[in-house]
């Protein structure tokens, strides 16, 4: 699992949109935006990873239970998915 | 004819009296380096069709505007839909879908103010980062009644108008602050002229103050929206 090619992030302020660098007219018609963490889990998932993988990464990195960082993770995980950005 | 708009060296023709007239505070003596643009008649009677009711001047104005509003894209600029009216060498700007009282808004901050106010452009001002500073400019394209100065200004703050009965104004949170901005300009086609527009956005949100007013038309609209942002960044 991992982020399909042709996205990158854009730093506006505190968040990160992403741009389709392909199909351009994604963009007219909405953008997503990453808050800090969801910029977190977005950079591990550049590379072919798995759940459980970017769970651990969470824990080492914030100060957070497993439970909460599995049930984060999840959530995000399916709205990545929604948004059809995880191959 | 050479230009200078938005603290850049524009080079174009006007071949149509509308933009001729409209350029003519801008025109600058002859400079070696300057930003070509182009609109040629064959532009013209292609954008006809999505705008018939035009005749050429406007057409050619139009176009000349979108060019050089995307040229301003490469060089920490953008466009923003606002009325701009400037205070003690200040610029706050009024955005918000056409129809909803930008121009109403600022006109009664100039029967407020009376002499110590002025717009600097009522359609279509430039904001620009120079330096690491944003500003505010005049530009030729400034609309229906060419209200504009060739002027660059300090930009102050910038408040998203919604009509209202009564009046009041808060600060926008960064994230809707962003889409407001990106709502308002003109979000180009290519991925590179993306991404420099939200480079160009990122300074904005993270320098200048952005609120969201509600108002009605008094002037007590004017004192809600000068007393909030005159404070501009300060604590």
């Amino acid at each position: 699992m991992r982020i399909k090619d042709g996205y990158q992030l854009c730093k506006v302020g505190d968040s990160s949109i992403v741009l389709a660098t392909g199909d351009v007219s994604m963009q007219l018609s909405g953008l997503t935006t990453l808050n800090e963490t969801g910029e977190f889990v977005w950079n591990h998932l550049l590379e072919e990873t798995t759940p459980d993988a970017v769970v651990d990464a969470m824990t080492k990195e914030y100060a957070i239970d497993r439970a909460t960082a599995q049930a984060d993770v999840d959530e995000f995980l399916q709205k990545l998915k929604g948004a059809g950005f995880l191959a | 004819m050479q230009y200078r708009i938005a603290d850049l060296c524009i080079e174009y023709d006007a071949k149509y009296p509308l933009l001729q007239q409209r350029s003519q505070k801008y025109a600058v003596q002859v400079d070696k380096m300057a930003l070509p643009l182009s609109v040629t008649q064959a532009d013209i009677d292609e954008y006809r069709s999505q705008a018939p009711h035009l005749d050429n001047g406007s057409l050619e104005y139009l176009l000349m505007g979108a060019r050089f509003y995307e040229k301003l894209l490469y060089f920490k600029g953008m466009l923003l839909h606002a009325s701009a009216v400037v205070v003690d060498g200040e610029a706050y700007l009024f955005t918000a879908p056409s129809g909803t009282g930008k121009s109403t808004h600022t006109g009664l901050w100039l029967e407020y103010f009376k002499d110590k106010a002025y717009i600097l452009n009522d359609d279509k001002p430039a904001l620009r980062i120079v330096q690491g500073r944003c500003y505010a400019y005049g530009t030729p394209f400034s609309g229906k009644f060419d209200i504009s100065k060739n002027e660059r200004v300090p930009l102050k703050g910038i408040a998203v108008v919604a009509r209202a009965e009564t009046n009041s104004i808060e600060r926008l949170p960064q994230r809707e602050a962003i889409f407001a901005l990106l709502n308002q300009t003109v979000r180009p086609r290519s991925v590179e002229l993306y991404t420099k527009l939200l480079e160009t956005v990122h300074v904005l949100v993270t320098q200048v103050p952005i609120y969201q007013l509600h108002c009605n038309i008094s002037m007590d609209a004017v004192q809600t929206s000068y007393n909030e942002m005159r404070k501009g960044n300060a604590p």
